[in-house]
């Protein structure tokens, strides 16, 4: 049976010739939210990108299987379309292009059916109540003199609109304010169901107040050093993960 | 397509007729055509621009013309408004050219000039009279079928007038052809032109298009280009603020494909006081096209309290694509308010992954950001119906 989860072998990931991930396996299982915590510099984000296919990251070795697919072999766009989705630490500004032509483009590139107009629009005003942006944000240029909050709704509003099947949420809460991360955390909430795995990469406790992981995986020095329920966020918390480091350093 | 054969069934073709006052105008530049030399990479107003490997003999004897349409101008009649082949012009109203041709003290002369001076075959003449506002705008498609064809444009907009005026340009097949244009503008004093200029050269069409706008007191003309297509496509719109207090805009885009080469000169003159400018050109390069923008922004002593700037950005896509941009200002006067600013950048790869991994493919995400490039100033442009031919255009 072909396996609905993201699921990650061995995986060994280089940039610019420095190793950063040596040998990360971890499944995202989906209806489950799973949280992805560690140091500045442990890999992260790193992960984020290769799933998503940057060109930048070098796969030395290892596996992503997703729906039956080899993952490492498509494209960024192929991987879109397969149901994945990254909503990125910092997003680019994209000059001239609006927030609604680009999703309305993004969403027929990803669907096999395009969707009529007067659907399209009705769509994209209830993801935007959901994020609680006016209708004019969707006439701006992508990302273009948005504040941080205004870039990360961004993010969670093209996640609402193209319905991926697994998310990954690179350091959704860097840069955002209370009130624009309970916004984000809410709409995320929202979109939650059992057809879309999620996978919520953060630095700190703060945003797992408001999206709840079923799981929790920490990574130190491109490895997964610790896996185990929501109470390990709390441990983490109160602890740091300096201990971490040490016996990641005593293992290496 | 479309568009252009629905657009063509509104058309009528404009019917060339011979005019003997035409024929002697021509006969006093064929001297400067044969002795004037061919100009030189290294002349400011060719630099970037490989002239001397193209073969103007080759287009011997330059005697083609224009297949010309233009649109339904019967209820302009009544307004006193002409529209007419511009030989039938030199047969009729000698008087209104003279009279406004006298008005046009540029000193751009060279072999091109000289050589549409001394072949034009046909073109437009428009005429608007004093006060005279036309609400509709009118149009006029050029089509190249010839080996060469050799068109001058006359457009005279009278004191208080105001029309907007659409022309396009385009060439039938892929063979070589050459085109050269020569188009006056007079905007007498208070009018109001709006001038909108589309070409969409075959890849192996030479063009040579030289556009001068005149302007009297308070008046202003606003122009917007599009450029694409050509082996050697040149578009030249030069600027002469005679009048004080006269103003002018010019949008300009242009899209470089394949092996083509898009020479654009903006060049504004102000020659008097409380003259106000305002350039923007932005331009794409695809594969290993190349292009050069040159513009000159001249202030004479009695240009006092001018304002005038200038903008040019381009967008590499093809890594064997070479941009390059000369602005430049001559200031005479000391009240003056001008600036250019110029950019020449690639393509950035992190934009091209954060629109793929929404699902683009790199062709998709490509023209997102080319469209994306040129829409500020494609904004700008007043009519819808035109923003669309355009945007149809660059991602074509």
């Amino acid at each position: 049976m072909i396996s609905e989860d993201l699921v990650i072998k061995d995986l060994h990931v280089s940039v610019e010739g420095q190793k950063i991930l040596n040998g990360i396996d971890l499944t995202i299982r989906k209806g489950e939210v799973s949280a992805l915590m560690g140091p500045n510099g442990s890999g992260k984000s790193t992960l984020a990108y290769t799933l998503m296919g940057h060109p930048k990251y070098t796969v030395n070795s290892g596996e992503v299987w997703f729906k039956g697919k080899n993952v490492l072999e498509l494209g960024p766009d192929e991987r879109a379309k397969l149901g994945l989705f990254l909503s990125f630490q910092y997003p680019q500004e994209i000059p001239g292009v609006s927030v609604s032509n680009f999703l309305r483009t993004a969403l027929n590139a990803v669907k096999s059916q395009p969707m009529p107009i007067p659907e399209f629009v009705k769509l994209l005003k209830e993801k935007m109540r959901l994020l609680k942006v006016d209708d004019k944000f969707a006439r701006r240029y992508l990302n273009e003199g948005f504040s941080g909050g205004e870039k990360k709704k961004a993010e969670i509003l093209q996640m609402a609109v193209l319905q991926p099947e697994m998310a990954i949420l690179d350091e959704t809460d860097s840069g955002l304010d209370i009130d624009s991360l309970r916004i984000v955390a809410e709409g995320v909430n929202n979109l939650l169901n059992p057809g879309m795995g999620v996978l919520v990469i953060t630095h700190y406790q703060r945003l797992l107040n408001y999206i709840k992981p079923d799981k929790v995986h920490v990574m130190i020095k491109g490895r997964i050093v610790r896996s185990g329920g929501k109470e390990l966020a709390h441990e983490l918390e109160s602890m740091g993960y300096e201990k971490m480091v040490k016996e990641a350093d005593v293992r290496a | 397509m479309m568009q252009q054969t629905t657009q063509k069934a509104k058309m009528t073709p404009l019917t060339k007729v011979k005019s003997g006052s035409a024929e002697k105008e021509k006969a006093k530049h064929l001297k400067s055509l044969n002795e004037l030399p061919m100009p030189e990479e290294r002349q400011e107003a060719w630099r970037y621009t490989n002239i001397s490997k193209f073969r103007l003999n080759e287009f011997y004897p330059f005697d083609g013309s224009a297949e010309i349409s233009v649109s339904d101008s019967t209820g302009l009649k009544e307004k006193g408004v002409i529209l007419c082949d511009i030989n039938t012009a030199f047969n009729e109203h000698t008087d209104i050219i003279n009279r406004n041709t006298v008005k046009n003290n540029s000193r751009a002369y060279d072999k091109f000039t000289a050589l549409n001076a001394s072949h034009w075959s046909n073109g437009i003449f428009l005429y608007v009279p004093k006060n005279v506002s036309v609400e509709i705008p009118v149009n006029a498609s050029f089509l190249i079928s010839t080996k060469s064809a050799v068109v001058r444009n006359i457009i005279i907009a009278e004191t208080g007038s105001k029309i907007d005026f659409i022309e396009d340009y385009s060439s039938d097949s892929g063979e070589e052809c050459l085109h050269s244009c020569a188009t006056e503008v007079y905007a007498g004093a208070d009018s109001k032109i709006n001038y909108y200029h589309i070409n969409n050269w075959g890849n192996n069409a030479g063009n040579f298009t030289h556009i001068t706008g005149v302007l009297d007191r308070n008046a202003a003309i606003n122009w917007v280009s599009a450029s694409f297509g050509g082996k050697l496509n040149r578009l030249r719109i030069d600027t002469l603020f005679n009048g004080e207090g006269s103003q002018s805009e010019n949008l300009g885009v242009f899209v470089g494909r394949s092996r083509e080469h898009i020479d654009i000169t903006t060049n504004v003159y102000h020659n008097t006081a409380h003259t106000t400018n305002n350039i923007m050109v932005d331009g794409i390069l695809k594969d290993s096209s190349s292009s050069v923008y040159r513009g000159l922004i001249r202030i004479e002593k009695a240009g006092q309290q001018t304002n005038s700037y200038l903008s040019n950005h381009i967008l590499k896509i093809g890594e064997k694509s070479l941009g390059n941009s000369i602005p430049a200002l001559e200031i005479e006067a000391n009240d003056v308010k001008a600036s250019h600013g110029a950019t020449v950048g690639q393509v950035s790869e992190e934009h091209l992954f954060y629109l793929m991994s929404r699902g683009l493919t790199r062709d998709e995400a490509e023209n997102m950001i080319v469209q994306g490039f040129l829409e500020p100033i494609i904004s700008k442009i007043p009519s819808e119906e035109l923003r669309e031919k355009i945007r149809g255009l660059i991602t074509r």
